[in-house]
């Protein structure tokens, strides 16, 4: 996928997803009754007991310990977030506001009046698990991998401003940045801090091709340890005995099992041979709550589900035209019938329950005879009589693709067809494996197609909107229009939350009117745990939230 | 005999090459990027990383590149995935698939072997037809979908066996018996559904073999010397039917080897089939490329044994070398 050429992080939630991020997979499944969404377990009555182990199933690979030289998987960096400390706490209190900060590594911080400078004091009695102290050059180190060329980081836009990182002595660290930025602190806490003393032995250029030298040499920060790692299978880890923040852990092993399948992630997990799992479907639900001894957690996600218009096609050229697809389809069955009640209608590209979406948006709502209207009004008439709309002697008639392998969302292409062929638009269903489509996508090679994305964690939508990410990064629409451009300048120039925020639901507003792709659905994240487990609080953040919490019932 | 043996040899590492060949240029043909690598890079780290990895060349020079660094140095590239030397990688996993596929091949005989024995004994009766119905259904089963049915039956309904995985969390301080009982009960399902696969082949050939050998004259000899039925089977008809039997498994093994990707990735098993579904996945051409060769290797070598046994068994196809 190509690439924004300029990015600019600004207040939003973290966990590191720069740009729409493509979904392969979603979960699937089945239209269970509409209840209230799961809430995370309810905490204990009991006290914490310490010791035991919990057995975590996970479907995705762990691709590394080093969360820098590896791709920015979820699981990825739910790994690196147990083993390594950030400088802050990002909090998940994005509901109102943006998301709020509090101490980890640094205990106390200060941003200069002219926001160019932040100070950093840190804890002065951490300390690696091997017992080194962590001190300010590891911060230093740590922001030099994240920009360095050949470490190529993912998210490593987040440092785009930040000038230098100067080490004052062993306890204060000064970040200096090249303009002033709406919310500094997101961009530079970003990431977890490395062990300089171990990793900086070896030089960045093989990061790429060393993978086991990291476990290796390796000391953490974080709660846990690594005790073991077959991979592909299990990772072990043991409590990382200098970790005092806030408590240690109480569990005396986790252990992260991988299973590829989700099929087999849940036969093993009712079979108990897991404790928790992560990546269930809806239609595993039933199964795993008819036995009293399990529970099941759900959250909502940062990802949504839309149908893109390929805005370069005549069909698709004109908002009005857009605007009557979008009304004939009925959305609320849509999301009724393939979430059940793990879905959420989607109407913006900013996540219902994140500050900045735009609660004023009236949802589009299905309205067939309104759709027929404006297509008249359009210019498309059926003319041979054979129930297609017809203009300029050519019928409504385009192709609509997926990815396949994903029975939810061809389910949910059948439904679409089916409305739509109800105000005589004929699309034709293409069922394309997920690459090949993200190329055709990034190409403009396509009509319409439905995708998932997950929201940009910055919040920048000029990833997907802005005239100069089509071709580049991922305007797969498209949509070009000069007032979304300058809204989208504005909103990324920010210097204040405020302003931000008014450009954000300037773009909002936008979209909605002009609709270069219809959204569908936001789905909630499922896992499933055994009651003996306690602590759980997965969020958007991170689903081993805080996981020195967790513990085990004797 | 030496130059057959040669003359073979030549011909599986040209096949091998082959191969390798066919598969470079297809996995580029196809559309799609390692995205497992170049997802949200900007363009610099692209290009760089672009570069590290020799993606910049022309494709005939990114192929003389591997094939040299490969015969030479034995160096197979680096995995974009797992960001370790792809020979490691395939070291790592190789174990457990040659783990796998042994036992997988053992339950096919076992299980070939003894139905066609119990079915020839009842040649035309309704025990030799169900034999051979069974035999047919199981042939016609996707061999994934077999995998989700006996986890499902297996350790989801009768909660007997492990889903998935070579070991019980955390097994790792467990030595000794336990431990093999541990391996031994996660390989039972894997290893039985993997054995299963191509089995009705091998069952309905060896009966047909079995059959043809007990209508021989020698068999009626033994028969009238006073031979039992149960020696007349195993000892004069059984060896004369083992010939086809060798030939039918330098077949399956291919198949069995395919069968492994799925199986693997079904069942966790940490093998060459998981890591190189993983590569698939996410365009890692090094990983693909190298997994393409270490099973090309294994397919041809398992023929090329095969042919070499059944020349051992037969001493009547020797003549014909010459």
């Amino acid at each position: 996928m190509k690439q924004a050429a300029w990015k600019r992080p600004i207040a939003a939630l973290s966990g590191g997803v720069l740009g729409f991020a493509w979904l392969l997979l979603a979960a699937c499944g089945g239209g269970s009754a509409p209840a209230a969404p799961t809430p995370v377990p309810a905490p204990a009555a009991e006290n914490p007991v310490a010791g035991g182990r919990v057995v975590v199933g996970v479907t995705a690979d762990i691709g590394s310990i080093n969360p820098y030289s590896t791709l920015s998987t979820t699981v990825t960096q739910e790994i690196a977030s147990v083993l390594f400390r950030q400088l802050l706490r990002e909090n998940p209190d994005y509901t109102d506001h943006p998301p709020t900060f509090g101490p980890d590594l640094a205990e106390s911080w200060e941003i200069s009046p002219d926001g160019l400078t932040v100070t950093f004091h840190l804890q002065k009695d951490a300390l690696w698990s091997d017992g080194t102290p962590i001190d300010a050059e590891d911060i230093r180190y740590t922001w030099q991998a994240q920009t360095n060329p050949e470490v190529a980081w993912d998210s490593s836009q987040f440092k785009r401003f930040i000038r230098d990182v100067e080490v004052v002595d062993k306890a204060t660290v000064k970040f200096h940045l090249s303009r002033r930025t709406a919310n500094p602190l997101l961009q530079i806490n970003e990431g977890q801090i490395l062990p300089r003393h171990l990793w900086s032995q070896l030089p960045f250029a093989r990061w790429h091709s060393n993978d086991d030298w990291f476990v290796e040499h390796l000391a953490t920060s974080g709660p846990y340890t690594v005790e073991s790692w077959a991979r592909q299978q299990e990772l072990v880890l043991a409590p990382n005995p200098h970790f005092r923040s806030p408590h240690p852990p109480y569990l005396d092993k986790v252990v992260i099992r991988v299973v590829p399948e989700v099929s087999s992630l849940v036969a093993e997990f009712l079979a108990d041979n897991l404790d928790v799992v992560f990546g269930i479907t809806p239609s595993d639900v039933k199964r795993i709550e008819a036995q009293p001894s399990l529970g099941v957690v759900s959250w909502l996600s940062r990802s949504f589900a839309f149908v893109a218009w390929n805005t370069r096609r005549e069909l698709f050229h004109s908002p009005a035209a857009r605007r009557a697809l979008t009304l004939a389809i009925d959305r609320e069955s849509l999301v009724e019938a393939i979430y059940g009640r793990y879905g959420k209608l989607s109407n913006s590209l900013i996540i219902s329950d994140v500050w900045a979406y735009d609660r004023s948006l009236k949802p589009w709502p299905y309205d067939p005879a309104k759709a027929r209207e404006i297509l008249a009004a359009e210019g498309f008439r059926d003319i041979d009589g054979d129930g297609i709309l017809d203009r300029g002697g050519k019928p409504f008639r385009f192709e609509l693709a997926t990815n396949s392998g994903n029975p939810q969302r061809q389910d949910a292409l059948i439904l679409i067809q089916q409305q739509l062929r109800k105000v005589g638009v004929d699309a034709q269903l293409r069922f394309v494996a997920f690459n090949p489509l993200m190329e055709q996508a990034d190409r403009g090679e396509f009509d319409a197609l439905l995708a998932r994305w997950t929201m940009p964690t910055d919040l920048d939508l000029s990833f997907a909107l802005a005239t100069e990410s089509i071709g580049r990064a991922q305007n797969i629409f498209g949509y070009s229009s000069p007032q979304m451009d300058r809204l989208l300048e504005k909103t990324r120039n920010a210097a204040t939350l405020e302003e931000f925020h008014q450009g954000l639901l300037e773009v909002q507003q936008l979209v909605h009117q002009d609709l270069p792709l219809t959204l569908l659905y936001e789905a909630h994240d499922l896992g499933a745990y055994h009651r003996r487990v306690h602590g759980l609080q997965p969020n958007a953040l991170r689903r081993f939230w805080q996981i020195e919490d967790w513990w085990r019932s004797p | 005999m030496a130059a057959y043996l040669l003359r073979r040899i030549a011909g599986a590492l040209l096949l091998v090459f082959l191969l390798v060949t066919v598969v470079f240029v297809l996995m580029h043909a196809v559309p799609g990027e390692p995205t497992a690598l170049l997802k949200n890079q900007n363009p610099e780290q692209r290009e760089r990383l672009i570069q590290l990895w020799g993606l910049d060349r022309p494709l005939y020079e990114q192929y003389g590149r591997w094939l040299r660094s490969a015969l030479l140095r034995l160096d197979w590239g680096t995995s974009f995935t797992f960001h370790r030397p792809v020979l490691r990688v395939l070291a790592d996993a190789f174990p457990a698939t040659l783990a796998l596929s042994t036992a997988a091949i053992l339950i096919h005989l076992a299980l070939a072997l003894g139905g066609a024995l119990w079915s020839v004994r009842r040649a035309g009766q309704g025990a030799d037809r169900l034999v051979q119905a069974s035999a047919l259904v199981l042939n016609s089963l996707p061999v994934f979908w077999l995998g989700l049915v006996a986890i499902l039956t297996f350790s989801g309904w009768l909660p007997w066996l492990p889903a998935g995985h070579m070991r019980s969390p955390d097994a790792a301080s467990v030595r000794g018996w336990p431990a093999v009982a541990d391996f031994l009960r996660h390989l039972v399902l894997p290893a039985t559904v993997l054995g299963l696969s191509g089995f009705g082949g091998t069952v309905r050939l060896l009966r047909a073999s079995l059959l043809e050998a007990l209508s021989q004259d020698y068999i009626r000899t033994a028969r009238a010397k006073g031979a039992s039925e149960a020696r007349v089977l195993l000892v004069h008809a059984l060896r004369n039917s083992l010939t086809p039997l060798v030939q039918v498994l330098g077949y399956t093994l291919p198949g069995l080897l395919n069968g492994s990707l799925l199986i693997e990735t079904l069942f966790s098993w940490p093998g060459v089939g998981q890591a190189l579904f993983i590569g698939i996945q996410s365009f890692d051409y090094p990983l693909v490329l190298g997994g393409t060769v270490l099973s090309g290797v294994l397919v041809v070598a398992g023929t090329l044994g095969a042919d070499l046994a059944q020349l051992a068994l037969n001493p009547r196809l020797r003549p014909a070398l010459a």
